[in-house]
C-alpha cells in the first residue's frame, strides 16, 4: 500500500493504482475522455493532467501515472484549468457542432466536459473533416467526423474482444480510426466499441433517433440468451425495450456483451408474439380466454396421466422460481416424466461430473479465468457459445500472459488469439486427445493422484491412448500434445472450458468425464483459482440442473419421452419454452412424436413449429417481462427484473404454472418470487444460504468461488469413433445466435439470417463451389440444400452448419451424433 | 373633532378622484370587439419555423421537451433520405402549456418560437393538442436567416466545410511532399 495526498486529503491505495484511481477512491473527479475502467491506461486525451509536488515544472497525466509514496497531488488549479480548457479547444477545432442531431447528446462525455469548462468559443480555427459515415453494416454506425481519437474502441476491440477491427491510420491532423483498408466495418458486432465511445462517433444503428438518454428507464437484469449470465441493462421507453444500455459500473461482466446480448433484445418486441391463449377446435387453433385454455390443458393432462401418462419437457430459459413451479405441476399431476432442454447434452454435468467429482456444476467462477496461467478449451466453439467468457480468456492472455490450449476439430475465434496452441483433431476424436493427455500425466508421473480413486483402473483403460497412436488417429502432433499436457499440469492456476448444448449432444457425457479426469490429474478440480467449467447453452441451464428438472424416479427423459410419444405410449406432452421440432436432433422422429401424441400443450413466446402442432398454446413472457433468478454456468444466482409488460394477455411462465397447478388441484400459492425462492432453499440446500431480496448486482455464487469436489473418482471413457465418408459434418452454434429464439431478433438476423454450410477453400475448389452457391448435403438418409460459406476455419474434409434456423431443418440430418458422415454435391 | 374633519375628507376625496377619471380615456378594451396588439416578444402560442431554404428547422433533439416544466411537448425523431433528422410527429398539448418559453430558450436550431397569438381558447380540451401540421409555419419567425445546418459543420444542407464559420475539408494527400 502507498500513502499519498490528493488535494490535501490523505489516501492509501495499492501500489498498482494510478493517480486517477486513487482520486476516484476519495471521490475526487478528474475529467477524462480516454480512460475506461476495463482498459489499460492509455493517456490519449490529456484532460486528466494534474500537478504533482515532486514533479514540478510540468503537468502529469493522472490516468497513466502510478502512485508513489508521499506524492502530493493537486487536481485543480488555475493553471490546470487553463490547460484543460485549451485541450478542449483543440478537440473542438475539428469537431462538428451537431449535438442536436447526434444520438449521443445527453450522455456525451465531450458535451459534458465542454459544459463543465464553459467552452463557448474557440481561439483556434481549422478545417472540418469530410469523412463519409460507415453505414455498411446493419448494427454499428461510425461517423468519424465526431471522433476525438481517444482510442477506446481500438483498445477494447484488441484488449477485451481480441478481434482487432480498428486501428489509427494517417498522421497528425489527418489521424483517424479505421478498419483494415479503411473499408466498412465487418466484425463480430459485439458492440463493445459502441459501449465505450465517449462521443457519438460509434453508435448503435437499431437505436438511431429512437430516444434521448434521459427519457429511458434503466432496468438491470440478466441476459436471457446463454449460460454466461451477463448483466444487461434494459433501456425501456413507452413499455418497449428500445436498447441495451451500456453499463460497466455494476454487474459481473464489466459491461462486456456479445452481439446477442447487445443487439438481440428485439425479439421481446416482436409483432409475432403470442398475445392470447389458443385451443384447437375442429382442427383449427382459435383464440380463447385464459380460464378455458387452462381448463382444457389441465383436463387433458390429468386424463393422460390416468392413461399411459403425461410428460413435461421444459426449456432452460425459465427462472428458478418458474422451474420450481413446473416441478410442482409435475408433482400435482403425478408424473415422473420431467426433463429440461436437450436431454442428452447436459448429461456431461449430471452424469459425467457427478460420477467423477460428485458435483453437478462448474467448479470455478468466470473472473478466476482471467488469472489462470493455462487455459484449455475443449472445442473451439466455446467462444461461439459463450462469447463473453471468451473475452475473459482473451484478457487472461493479453494481461496475464496465459497460455491458451484448444482441442478442437476446427478453428475458430479462440485460435486467432496470441499465445494460443491448437491441437486440431479429427472430428469426434477430441475425446482421444483428452485421454492421451491424461495418459501423458500418468506415465510421466506428473499426475496429482493424492486422494484420487481409480488411478490403476484408468491407467489400464488408457493403454490404447499412447501418444503415437493417438497422434496417428486424431492427427494431432504428438509433441504438441505432450507439451500441452505438461503445461496444464505445471500451471499454478488453470481452467478447463467445455460448453454443452443442443447441437453438442454426441459424446457430451464422455467428454465431460474425460475433462473431469484431466482436472483431477492436473489438480485443477477444487484448487483455489483453478476450475473446470461446463457451461450450459441457455440462460438457466445450471438452474434447471440445480432444481432437478430431470427425470424423477423411473421417469422418462426428453429423448425417451419423445420416443414413447412416437410409439403411442405417451398420452400427453407439455412443452414449456422449447421448440423440439426446430432444435432437437432428429426432426423426423420428433415430428412423428408430436403427431402421435394425443394431447400436446405448448407454452412459448411465439407460434413455433412445435406450437403449431399443439392442442393448447399458452402465451408466455420473455425474460424482460418477469422477475426471478437465473443461475449461470458459474453457479452465480442473479436477479432478473421485469422492464416491460407482456404483450396482450401473455403471462409469465410462473403465473401460468401456478394457475395450472391450481386447476390440477394443487393448493400451493406463493406471494411472489421471493417466497418461491425461500421455498427452493428447502429443497435445494445450496440455495438455502441466500435471501432473494439480498441478491445484489454481483449476484451470489452457491458453493463458493471454488466448489470443492465431493469425490475424486477417475472414470475411464472409451475413445471416439472416427467417422467415415467423404465429408464429416459437425453441427454447432454460430457466434451471432443462441438457440432458436435469436432468429426472431432483428440484430442477430441482420448479420446472419439463414443456415449455411461452411467448408474450406480446398474442398470448395474441388467441388467447384463458390461462396453463396447452394450445396446438396446428403447423409443420414436425408438430403438438404444449404448455402455454401467458404472460409479457412475448417480443415479439409470437415464441414460445419449452425443449428439455429428452423427453416433449414438441419436437425433432419443431425440425429445427435458427434460427427455425421455426409456427401456433398453441387 | 379632528376625526370629524378627517372623515369628511375621506368621504369627499374618492368622489373627487372618480370625477377626475370621468374625463380620462378608459383603459378597458372591449374584447373581443376590440383587440390589443401585444409586444413582439409576447409569449403565447408556440410555432415551428422553417429555415431560409424552406426546410423544417426542428431536428427532434428533444431538448424542448426536456426543458418543459409541465411535459407538454412530445415528439419522435426520424431520419430523412438525405440523412437529415426531423420530427416524424411533434405534439404540443396547449391545455397543459404554461407559456413560460423555456422550450424556445432550449431550442438549438431556433425551430420552436413563441408568437403573439394568444387566442387559442377552446371548449374541447383535446382540440388544444396541436400536431406538427398545426404548429409548422411557412416562415423563419423571429430570425429568418439562421440555418442550423450551415453552422453545425455536417454535410446535410451543404457540402461539408462550406457552411458559415467553416473551412473547406482537408485532402491529406495535398500535404505530402
Amino acid at each position: 500500500m502507498v500513502n499519498l495526498t490528493i488535494d490535501g486529503t490523505q489516501v492509501t491505495v495499492s501500489k498498482t493504482a494510478t493517480i486517477y484511481e486513487a482520486a476516484k477512491e476519495i471521490g475526487i473527479k478528474i475529467p477524462v475522455l480516454c480512460y475506461a475502467k476495463k482498459l489499460m491506461p492509455y493517456g490519449a486525451c490529456r484532460f486528466c493532467l494534474v500537478q504533482v509536488e515532486q514533479m514540478k515544472g510540468r503537468l502529469i497525466p493522472a490516468c497513466t501515472t502510478p502512485v508513489s509514496e508521499g506524492m502530493v497531488v493537486t487536481t485543480t488549479s488555475e493553471e490546470i484549468e487553463k490547460v484543460r480548457k485549451t485541450v478542449m479547444e483543440f478537440l473542438l477545432v475539428n469537431h462538428v457542432l451537431d449535438c442536436p442531431v447526434c444520438d449521443k447528446g445527453g450522455e456525451c462525455d465531450l458535451q459534458d466536459l465542454a459544459y463543465e469548462f464553459g467552452s463557448t468559443s474557440n481561439r483556434f480555427e481549422g478545417e472540418k473533416f469530410d469523412l463519409p459515415t460507415d453505414e455498411v453494416n446493419p448494427l454499428i454506425e461510425r461517423n468519424m467526423n465526431r471522433c476525438v481519437l481517444c482510442g477506446r474502441c481500438v483498445r477494447v476491440c484488441d484488449e477485451v474482444v481480441g478481434y482487432g477491427s480498428y486501428s489509427f491510420i494517417n498522421r497528425g491532423f489527418e489521424t483517424k480510426i479505421a478498419t483494415a483498408y479503411d473499408r466498412g466495418l465487418s466484425c463480430e458486432f459485439c458492440g463493445q466499441c459502441v459501449s465505450l465511445c465517449p462521443v457519438g462517433a460509434i453508435l448503435p444503428r437499431p437505436f438511431k433517433f429512437k430516444a434521448r438518454p434521459w427519457q429511458i428507464k434503466e432496468v438491470d437484469s440478466v441476459c436471457g440468451y446463454c449460460g454466461n449470465g451477463c448483466t444487461v441493462t434494459l433501456g425501456v421507453k413507452d413499455n418497449k425495450v428500445e436498447t441495451i444500455r451500456f453499463n460497466d459500473e455494476i454487474g459481473v461482466n464489466d459491461g462486456n456483451l456479445c452481439i446477442r446480448g447487445r443487439f438481440g433484445y428485439s425479439y421481446v418486441n416482436h409483432e409475432d408474439r403470442l398475445t392470447k391463449p389458443l385451443v384447437r377446435k375442429d382442427g383449427q387453433l382459435v383464440e380463447v380466454e385464459w380460464d378455458e385454455a387452462l381448463q382444457v390443458a389441465a383436463d387433458g393432462l390429468a386424463k393422460a396421466q390416468q392413461g399411459q401418462g403425461a410428460g413435461i419437457l421444459s426449456g432452460a430459459r425459465l427462472t428458478n422460481e418458474e422451474l420450481f413451479m413446473l416441478k410442482q405441476v409435475a408433482k400435482t399431476l403425478g408424473t415422473e416424466n420431467l426433463d429440461n432442454s436437450g436431454g442428452e447434452c447436459y448429461k456431461g454435468v449430471t452424469e459425467g461430473l457427478k460420477e467423477t467429482l460428485g458435483v453437478a456444476a462448474s467448479t470455478g467462477t468466470f473472473p478466476q479465468i482471467e488469472h489462470a496461467d493455462v487455459i484449455l478449451a475443449i472445442r473451439s466453439d466455446f467462444y461461439e457459445t459463450h462469447p463473453v467468457v471468451g473475452m475473459v480468456v482473451n484478457q487472461a492472455i493479453r494481461r496475464n500472459e496465459a497460455q491458451l490450449l484448444v482441442v478442437a476439430d476446427k478453428k475458430g475465434k479462440l485460435d486467432k488469439l496470441p499465445r494460443e496452441k491448437t491441437l486440431l483433431s479429427q472430428p469426434g476424436l477430441e475425446l482421444d486427445v483428452i485421454n492421451a493427455m491424461c495418459k501423458v500425466l500418468l506415465d510421466e508421473g506428473l499426475a496429482k493422484t493424492d486422494g484420487v480413486d481409480g488411478v490403476e483402473e484408468l491407467q489400464a483403460a488408457l493403454a490404447d491412448f499412447g501418444l503415437a497412436e493417438v497422434a496417428k488417429r486424431t492427427g494431432v502432433d504428438a509433441a504438441a500434445l505432450q507439451t500441452a499436457a505438461k503445461q496444464l499440469a505445471g500451471a499454478g492456476n488453470a481452467a478447463i472450458l467445455l460448453a454443452y448444448g443442443l447441437p453438442y449432444q454426441g459424446l457430451s457425457t464422455e467428454l465431460a468425464t474425460a475433462a473431469a479426469n484431466l482436472a483431477m490429474l492436473t489438480g485443477i478440480a477444487g484448487r483455489e483459482g483453478s476450475g473446470l467449467y461446463l457451461c450450459g447453452e441457455k440462460a438457466n441451464s445450471q438452474g434447471a440442473i440445480d432444481l432437478g428438472i430431470l427425470p424423477q424416479g423411473n421417469g422418462l427423459g426428453a429423448r425417451a419421452m419423445l420416443a414413447a410419444a412416437a410409439e403411442g405410449k405417451l398420452d400427453a406432452l407439455y412443452v414449456v419454452a422449447e421448440d423440439p421440432l426446430s432444435s432437437y436432433p432428429d426432426r423426423d422422429s420428433i415430428a412423428k412424436s408430436l403427431e402421435n401424441v394425443p394431447f400436446l400443450v405448448v407454452q412459448d413466446l411465439f407460434l413455433s413449429p412445435t406450437a403449431e402442432q399443439a392442442d393448447v398454446v399458452l402465451p408466455a413472457a420473455s425474460f424482460a417481462e418477469k422477475d426471478g433468478t437465473f443461475t449461470n454456468a458459474e453457479r452465480r444466482i442473479q436477479r432478473v427484473r421485469h422492464g416491460i409488460k407482456s404483450p396482450g394477455e401473455a403471462r409469465s411462465d410462473g403465473a401460468i404454472l401456478t394457475s395450472l397447478a391450481g386447476k390440477l388441484g394443487s393448493s400451493l400459492a406463493f406471494t411472489g418470487s421471493a417466497a418461491i425462492f425461500a421455498e427452493i432453499g428447502k429443497e435445494v440446500p445450496a440455495y438455502a444460504a441466500f435471501n432473494y431480496n439480498e441478491i445484489g448486482p454481483q449476484g451470489v455464487v452457491w458453493g463458493g468461488e471454488t466448489l470443492q469436489p465431493a469425490s475424486r473418482k477417475l472414470v475411464a471413457v472409451a475413445g471416439g469413433v472416427a467417422a467415415d465418408g467423404d465429408f464429416k459434418l459437425v453441427t454447432g452454434s454460430a457466434l451471432y445466435h443462441s438457440g432458436t429464439i435469436s432468429t426472431r431478433a432483428k440484430g442477430p438476423t441482420a448479420v446472419l439470417s439463414e443456415a449455411y454450410l461452411e467448408l474450406c477453400r480446398e474442398d470448395a475448389a474441388d467441388l467447384k463451389v463458390a461462396d453463396g452457391d447452394l450445396v446438396k448435403v446428403s447423409g443420414n438418409g436425408t438430403e438438404l440444400k444449404l448455402k455454401a460459406k467458404v472460409g479457412n476455419r475448417l480443415p479439409k474434409g470437415v464441414v460445419f452448419t449452425p443449428y439455429h434456423f428452423a427453416e433449414a431443418q438441419v436437425n433432419r440430418l443431425y440425429k445427435g451424433e458427434a460427427v455425421i458422415p455426409v456427401k456433398l454435391s453441387k | 373633532m379632528r376625526n370629524f374633519w378627517r372623515d369628511i375628507k375621506g368621504t369627499l376625496q374618492p368622489f373627487w378622484i372618480t370625477l377626475g377619471y370621468l374625463f380620462k380615456k378608459p383603459v378597458t378594451i372591449q374584447y373581443p370587439e376590440e383587440k390589443r396588439t401585444p409586444p413582439p416578444r409576447y409569449r403565447a402560442r408556440l410555432v415551428l419555423t422553417r429555415d431560409p431554404n424552406g426546410g423544417e428547422r426542428c431536428v427532434a433533439c428533444q431538448l424542448c421537451s426536456a426543458a418543459c416544466p409541465v411535459d407538454c411537448i412530445s415528439m419522435q425523431a426520424a431520419e430523412d433520405e438525405d440523412g437529415r433528422r426531423y420530427a416524424a410527429w411533434f405534439r404540443i398539448n396547449f391545455s397543459r402549456c404554461i407559456f413560460c418559453g423555456l422550450c424556445t430558450e432550449a431550442c438549438p436550431t431556433l425551430a420552436i418560437q413563441t408568437t403573439a397569438d394568444y387566442e387559442i381558447c377552446n371548449r374541447e380540451v383535446l382540440n388544444l393538442v396541436y400536431e406538427k401540421q398545426d404548429l409548422l409555419i411557412e416562415s423563419g419567425g423571429k430570425d429568418t436567416e439562421y440555418n442550423f445546418y450551415k453552422h453545425s459543420g455536417i454535410g446535410v444542407a451543404q457540402v461539408r466545410g462550406e457552411g458559415e464559420e467553416e473551412h473547406g475539408p482537408v485532402d491529406p494527400k495535398s500535404l505530402m511532399p
